[in-house]
């Protein structure tokens, strides 16, 4: 029974069509469009049978990603060109499979290994105040941030600051500013974007803000090698 | 503002907003045409949210049909949640649509969607942030035309000064003759416009009709001023159900009905005296097995939903239900599918239904609306089932494992004592007793209650409702009777219940109410956290009405109603005769085995021609057809021996609808 099943990877882009979807959205959507796909798709045992699809990491509404990793299951084994074109054939613009490879049965789940992510973050220049990159020298020279979020319906304080593992200005042009962030991203320690944006006080400044890598475990991306591939 | 800047001053600002994926669209199997390329241009409105709006199957019909023509286009619109509408106003955006961000009065055609009467003041509202004038006698020519359509216009007066016109009924094949009109008239005078749309069967124009009024404030006459005026005007039907979208939009975000959706049947033959759906949508129209079958597979495949809702208004009595179920669950088992069959009577029977659907999976509620607690009541009100076979079922179900019964009750039913209030705590604690029987402390019960209001073109339509305080005095009772483990009770607000009431059966000087409870910031009325009553009262105070009149007066049989110049096809001399009846304790049967002359029959017979002859609930015309018997002057199939005790003597025992005993009808043979 187990040998009939297969895992495979499936790196994808969550581009700004659907930027606005949130991670539940996203999973939804892959749900079905494996179903319009009529691809054989392992589905949990129990009485409310689940699709087995692991996603490395949740993306936040508003935010694309193109470098988004999930894993799905399937019995029997499928080749994984016929994957990839079948379930490209089922997306709306802005959704894109980069690739699709298989992995082994037993290795580990894609959300324990990831260690980090890397984001593009544009700024509409104009909604910033003109004070913008002492602000940010000064929030980047500070040793703690706290902030507050939601877990479980209980406010829980945590310290922003440590998980920023980078935090660099890349560019600038008439309309936009860029900035190059690196956080960490573990379980109980994720760094977002929008919360450092938040504690910058620039809430309300237009954004677009790309996920362009995930790290894991043993990936030999270091923050430098992530830039590079972006260039 | 054009779309390419409304897509841009979006992108500034969605991330402040809740669920930003309902403004966006984008959606699998939306569609987006060239605009430029379509001529005719159709905006569908949904005065509520996306997410519910979504789960509107009427809309997503209409989307369907417009979409399908080369030369149209239809696109969507709801209503912004407050945190949206507060950013566009703010920033000065205009209300657009989902497919191509086209501000509203862009589309040629505006066509409201309004199943409800909580939706009024968004509608109002939707109109002001689209920039197009409130009042259809304001706007100028070159605004789009703006038509509502849907079950609550069945009484169009308290909306008639927004719309410059109503569809009343069955909208397939109609919208793309309002879309031609709105599009070829587009430019000329609005009144010259109004002509063409009121010559368009179904079509009612408000401002073409002139209502005066006795000294007491009651209707003296409604009168077409126009040679184009229809008198009445007739709602529309289609003959037959015309094919369903299977090409449905496959939402992002997680709707009400979060499914697919095909209609098995429209209209419904049980007669309930107090169900608006069950007047006004007759006659009953089935689909075939086949054509249900095979949408459902193309369904599937378009939309990869995971659930599927087999929808109509009482799904038992689709006539081939059994085998629709045991098709569907032979043909999508290993498909891992939800399947709903919403709407099951009470009966043995809809347990089967039921077990067979959900095989394998967890069972968890089952629904029942026996709506009266008392076998007179329900007699009243034509749902007669006794109390012995609901306590029946009820142990069958408990008995196959399913934990939860929910039971929907109504209070404010005619003749209803405080015996008939009491009686929903009693049969939900039997319900419950017997549930423990079977399951112990796991059995629960859940009480819905809401407050009957009566609809226009019902047997009701004449019936006052309670005022707050005796509501409150009833649900008190309730209450104090169904609390404690295993037990959950939910009721509506009587004040939204009131406000229902007089919307629903007002007459056109509720216009100046609705948008002076607007203006005050009434709107999402449906919404309980955001009704303002206070809003409605003040605006009724500055108008000079009084909302009692509206929703507490019992009316006189006499009485000119607002909306007794539409006509849904049944007569008011049949909805006269089923309130007596309803007075009387007569319970009449289901018209697809004894037709009681209803009046759709001769308003649709040269519909009914066009059909074959079992397309229909309705008998077929014709000699010499095998038809249920048909009688100009209809017998009750029993009467409640504690209202009438005389007639009970007559007319013999109880006997279930579907009885089916003509012999013994005839053999009374006399009048009620």
């Amino acid at each position: 029974m187990e040998a009939s099943v297969q895992r495979l990877r499936v790196h994808f882009r969550k581009g700004a069509p659907v930027r606005w979807l949130g991670h539940l959205d996203v999973a939804r959507f892959w749900e079905r469009a494996l179903r319009r796909a009529d691809l054989p798709v392992v589905y949990s045992q129990g009485f409310h049978p689940q699709p087995r699809i692991q996603f490395a990491s949740a993306l936040p509404v508003g935010f694309t990603g193109r470098a988004e990793v999930m894993d799905i299951w399937f019995s029997p084994p499928q080749d994984p060109a016929t994957v990839h074109a079948r379930l490209q054939a089922q997306c709306p613009p802005g959704f894109e499979i980069l690739e699709v490879r298989e992995v082994p049965l037993n290795a580990p789940s894609l959300q324990s290994q990831v260690k980090a992510a890397v984001y593009e973050v544009a700024l509409e220049k104009a909604f910033l105040p003109p004070d913008w990159r002492e602000r940010l020298a000064t929030f980047l020279a500070a040793r703690e941030i706290w902030r507050e979020r939601e877990r479980k319906r209980k406010k829980v304080r945590y310290n922003l600051r440590p998980l920023i593992l980078s935090l660099e200005i890349t560019g600038e042009d008439e309309e936009w500013v860029y900035l190059h962030m690196h956080v960490r991203s573990e379980p109980g320690a994720t760094g977002r974007p929008d919360e450092v944006l938040a504690a910058l006080g620039w809430d309300d400044v237009p954004r677009r803000i790309e996920r362009t890598d995930i790290v894991f475990t043993g990936d030999e991306l270091t923050d430098q090698r992530a830039r590079e591939m972006q260039e | 503002m054009r779309p390419h800047e409304i897509e841009r001053a979006l992108e500034r600002f969605l991330h402040k907003v809740e669920r930003p994926a309902r403004y966006v669209g984008g959606e699998w199997n939306s569609v987006v045409k060239d605009w430029e390329r379509t001529p005719i241009r159709v905006a569908l409105v949904f005065p509520d949210i996306y997410d519910l709006g979504m789960s509107n199957l009427g809309m997503a019909i209409l989307y369907d049909v417009i979409n399908r023509q080369p030369d149209m286009l239809a696109e969507r619109v709801f209503a912004p949640w407050v945190d949206m509408e507060a950013e566009m106003r703010r920033r000065g955006i205009p209300l657009y649509s989902l497919e191509t961000k086209h501000p509203l009065r862009a589309f040629d055609l505006i066509g409201v969607s309004l199943p409800y009467e909580q939706l009024y003041t968004n509608v109002l509202n939707m109109l002001d942030l689209a920039g197009i004038p409130l009042r259809a006698a304001d706007r100028r020519d070159d605004d789009p035309l703006v038509i509502a359509g849907g079950s609550a216009v069945t009484n169009p007066e308290p909306m008639w000064a927004f719309f410059d016109a109503f569809f009343i009924g069955e909208g397939e094949e109609a919208i793309l003759e309002l879309a031609r009109v709105a599009h070829e008239t587009r430019g000329l005078p609005r009144y010259e416009r109004w002509r063409e749309l009121a010559k368009i069967q179904g079509v009612y124009v408000p401002h073409f009709y002139e209502v005066s009024y006795h000294e007491d404030g009651t209707i003296k006459e409604v009168r077409p001023t126009e040679p184009e005026a229809m008198f009445p005007v007739v709602k529309r039907i289609v003959p037959t159900l015309p094919p369903t979208p299977t090409r449905l939009i496959v939402p992002y975000i997680d709707v009400v009905h979060n499914r697919a959706a095909i209609e098995i049947m429209r209209g419904c033959t049980r007669g309930c005296r107090f169900c608006h759906a069950g007047m006004v949508y007759r006659p009953v129209r089935e689909r075939s097995l086949e054509e249900i079958v095979s949408a459902v597979e193309a369904l599937l495949h378009n939309t990869g939903f995971e659930e599927i809702g087999l929808l109509s208004l009482s799904s038992s009595d689709y006539s081939r239900v059994g085998d629709l179920v045991r098709e569907i669950t032979r043909r999508f088992r290993d498909k891992h599918l939800a399947i709903g069959l919403p709407s099951l009577r009470i009966e043995s029977f809809s347990v089967d239904l039921m077990d067979a659907l959900e095989a394998g999976r967890r069972r968890s509620g089952f629904t029942f609306a026996p709506e009266a607690a008392t076998d007179r009541l329900r007699d009243v009100i034509n749902k007669p089932i006794p109390t012995d076979e609901l306590l029946a079922v009820a142990d069958e179900v408990y008995r196959r494992k399913w934990t939860t019964i929910k039971l929907y009750f109504m209070i404010g039913h005619p003749t209803q004592t405080v015996e008939d209030v009491e009686a929903i705590v009693q049969l939900s604690k039997q319900v419950l007793a017997i549930g423990r029987k079977h399951l112990g402390r796991k059995a629960q019960v859940r009480v819905g209650v809401s407050t009957l209001v009566p609809k226009p073109h019902t047997p009701f339509q004449w019936v006052p409702v309670a005022d707050e305080e005796t509501i409150w005095e009833q649900i008190r009772i309730l209450q104090r009777g169904l609390r404690g483990p295993g037990i959950h009770l939910s009721w509506n607000n009587p004040r939204e219940t009131l406000m229902e009431a007089f919307l629903s059966r007002g007459d056109r000087r509720l216009a100046d109410v609705i948008e002076a409870a607007w203006r005050r910031g009434a709107r999402f009325d449906a919404w309980g956290d955001h009704f303002r009553y206070d809003a409605w009262l003040a605006a009724f105070e500055e108008v000079g009405l009084d909302p009692d009149w509206y929703a507490r007066r019992e009316r006189s049989l006499d009485e000119v109603l607002p909306w007794d110049h539409i006509s849904v096809g049944v007569s008011k001399e049949f909805l006269k005769q089923e309130y007596l009846h309803a007075l009387q304790g007569a319970v009449i049967d289901d018209c697809r085995d004894y037709c009681y002359s209803c009046g759709i029959l001769g308003q649709f017979k040269e519909l009914r021609r066009q059909v074959a002859d079992e397309a229909w609930g309705c008998p077929a015309l014709g000699r010499g057809k095998e038809r249920q018997p048909v009688a100009p002057r209809p017998i009750p199939l029993y009467v409640n021996p504690e209202m009438s005790p005389e007639l009970a003597e007559q007319l013999g025992p109880r006997r279930p609808q579907r009885w089916r005993r003509l012999a013994q009808l005839q053999a009374v043979g006399q009048e009620p």
